[in-house]
């Protein structure tokens, strides 16, 4: 039987679950808002505009509440690569999902209490936190209220410039949750990685959380 | 008595031109060959509360006071001028166009910028533009006549069709959208979506079904 360690406090845990949900339900409402002749998931195109506007405003909140928490617990470290992460451990962790995956080769950086991620999720999880879904957000909120920041919006080339920026990076994000439910199934088996960001309890000898 | 006379008659001739540019005598004119029109405006909501003379130049422009017959229609401005609606409806503007879309100041501009959605757009119907209703009767409420791949916005001009006249030669939104404004739904750059499909498709192709093929070709079996 093995030993599990508490890996997802409770509140990273909330957190986590409202960013989900605000993701998905922003991925599919923003669908239909771009493409509102193929996709009527949320009904009505002005549905679809009400839902994206106020879980967008959710995910901003959510996203300062991640913020504000990491910094002052000082839990941010967990996303910061250290010396060994670059360029080794990320290399050692890419040739794992080329290769050693398929070898059932051990996980090479399994999590631990004091660092629960491997070099990939690091850097994966730090550019997409830490660059691009403040830009996605800020153009979001740019987009939803555009009186108020019209000069900025002009000098960048207008709302068109914004609605781009904004359209690009919610594609990638698309694709960074794909990839992520992905990945989540490349723990010890193929649930365990779900069932550890519910209870918060990982088995210590096991790895991977994407 | 000489001079007597002669302010009498530059007086007089005051009074003719000054009648015969008023609004009244202008409305008379319009109506020679826009008279069809001219009923359709008495018939509609603006019908009783606009007075005489006042029926075409509250919307029309000053441009469209000048002579404009013998053009072809191309070449005419519809001369509406959005602004001119402000002088009367505008108080609660976004209050009202509030509880029909969740972002009024993104549609409308009080101070008549035809950056934003013109009122026509919504408030006038296909075949009678000059018969505008109340807006419990008639309105256009559904978004996606806008915010769609075939938008009105985006229609090319008909001849057959003045309301796409209206919309299309002052308010087409092609040129909006080349000085950066943004119809969601409507404006977008093909390749760019079809990049961004292709993205998609690329990584559920290659996380599930190969890199996830393999991982199962390649799994522990019982025993092993």
């Amino acid at each position: 039987m093995a030993e599990k360690i508490y890996l997802h406090p409770v509140l990273e845990r909330v957190w986590h679950a409202i960013h989900a949900i605000c993701i998905v339900v922003l991925i599919i409402s923003g669908a239909q808002i771009h493409w509102p002749g193929a996709i009527h998931l949320f009904g009505s195109f002005q549905t679809a505009v009400s839902v994206h506007n106020w879980f967008g405003l959710l995910l901003v909140a959510d996203f300062l509440l991640w913020l504000i928490y990491n910094l002052v617990s000082r839990r941010i470290i967990h996303y910061i690569p250290n010396k060994r992460d670059i360029p080794n451990g990320l290399i050692v962790q890419a040739k794992f999902y080329i290769c050693g995956i398929f070898k059932h080769d051990p996980h090479p950086y399994p999590p631990t209490v004091d660092e629960k991620f491997n070099p990939l999720q690091k850097m994966s999880y730090l550019m997409f936190m830490g660059l691009m879904m403040p830009i996605l957000l800020i153009s979001g909120i740019l987009y939803l209220y555009p009186l108020y920041f019209a000069d900025f919006i002009t000098s960048i080339g207008g709302l068109k410039v914004l609605a781009v920026i904004h359209f690009i990076l919610a594609i990638i994000f698309a694709a960074f949750l794909i990839a992520h439910l992905y990945l989540a199934t490349t723990g010890h088996t193929i649930q365990d990685n779900f069932i550890s960001i519910v209870t918060g309890y990982a088995d210590s000898e096991e790895e991977e959380e994407a | 008595m000489n001079r007597t006379r002669y302010y009498l008659i530059v007086l007089s001739m005051c009074i003719v031109l000054s009648c015969s540019y008023s609004g009244l005598a202008l409305e008379n004119k319009c109506s020679f060959c826009h008279g069809s029109a001219l009923e359709e405006v008495k018939q509609s909501v603006h019908g009783a509360v606009l007075g005489d003379g006042q029926r075409c130049i509250i919307c029309h422009g000053s441009q469209y006071e000048q002579r404009h017959y013998g053009k072809h229609i191309e070449e005419i401005e519809t001369g509406f001028e959005i602004n001119r609606c402000f002088s009367c409806h505008g108080s609660d503007l976004y209050v009202r166009h509030g509880e029909i879309f969740p972002q009024p100041q993104l549609h409308l501009n009080s101070k008549g910028d035809t950056s934003q959605t013109s009122c026509v757009t919504c408030h006038v119907e296909e075949k009678d533009p000059h018969l505008i209703k109340p807006a419990k009767i008639y309105a256009l409420k559904d978004c996606e006549e806008c915010h769609s791949s075939d938008s009105i916005l985006l229609t090319t001009p008909s001849k057959s069709s003045l309301k796409h006249q209206i919309i299309g030669t002052t308010f087409t939104n092609s040129e909006l959208t080349e000085r950066g404004q943004y119809v969601a739904g409507a404006n977008r750059i093909p390749i760019l979506d079809n990049l961004c499909v292709i993205l998609i498709i690329l990584t559920i192709i290659g996380v599930f079904v190969i890199h996830g093929g393999v991982r199962f070709i390649t799994r522990k079996r019982k025993g092993e």
